[in-house]
């Protein structure tokens, strides 16, 4: 395995788009639509494995607004499997910034990465847990 | 791409490993110990880099005894690399319980399999911050 900077610059274009509104189009080209996808969000009901489900994420997440400021990202790749991990932080429109991790793990399909895989996180801190 | 029951395996004995104390062993073998190994935990500072510092957090946290029950968990491989997703509740020795989600990525090593990359998560309600997010 090794970095990956195809990967990451898929991203980087993707978090690019954000601050427009202009991201549904890199969701769509994104996602892989094959079975065995699954999304994970950081909302308790954000766990999405089901073609439907994922079409209604992706159209959610089409409309968002947000400026998104990477603070690092990582991106590893070896034949037709890849992933990236990063740390953003998120200013919504509210005014809110969030900062979040995510992992995305890629698949080669047709010669195309196509994400299979989206963890997204907000990190808590251990002593609010238990 | 396509499931597998080996990854999925792997994972079970590590909660298996979690509850009964052999965690810190069992992560010290399944953890690769190449270059660009990083777990994400749940916590603010919990960015771990390189083996020794991902083994340095499992040895912090095998003493904590978790009781794992998995409610979703789905693997795949493809050639030398696999991922396995899950959601589970970990019970804290005090009772309180936590639903979990953790995303492993594997990579075939001397053929055996070795994590490369994980993230632990809790979730967070988007109501705590506000309505919208990036996907």
């Amino acid at each position: 395995m090794q970095p990956c900077d195809e990967l990451k610059n898929i991203v980087l274009r993707h978090y690019g788009n954000f601050d427009s509104g202009g991201q549904a189009k890199s969701i769509q080209a994104t996602y892989s639509l094959q079975d065995g996808v699954v999304i994970i969000g950081n909302d308790p009901g954000e766990w999405v494995e089901d073609r439907d489900g994922l079409n209604v994420w992706i159209q959610a997440g089409g409309t968002v607004k947000a400026e998104i400021t990477v603070q690092n990202i990582r991106a590893m790749c070896e034949g037709s499997v890849g992933w990236t991990m990063d740390r953003v932080m998120v200013k919504l429109p509210n005014g809110a910034e969030v900062p979040i991790r995510h992992t995305r793990i890629f698949h080669k399909e047709d010669g195309k990465w196509k994400m299979v895989h989206l963890h997204a996180s907000i990190p808590v801190p251990n002593e609010k847990i238990g | 791409m396509q499931e597998s029951a080996e990854l999925k395996n792997l994972v079970l004995q590590l909660y298996e490993k979690e509850a009964s104390g052999g965690l810190f062993n069992f992560a010290a073998q399944l953890y690769s110990r190449q270059e660009g190994v990083l777990v994400i935990g749940s916590d603010p500072g919990d960015r771990y880099e390189g083996y020794e510092s991902v083994i340095g957090f499992y040895q912090a946290a095998g003493a904590a005894g978790l009781k794992i029950k998995v409610d979703d968990l789905m693997a795949y491989s493809e050639g030398p690399f696999g991922w396995a997703v899950d959601r589970v509740i970990a019970r804290l020795p005090n009772g309180v319980e936590i639903p979990v989600r953790h995303t492993y990525v594997f990579h075939k090593e001397r053929d055996a399999w070795k994590i490369v990359h994980a993230h632990i998560s809790v979730c967070v309600p988007d109501e705590s911050f506000g309505i919208g997010k990036e996907r």
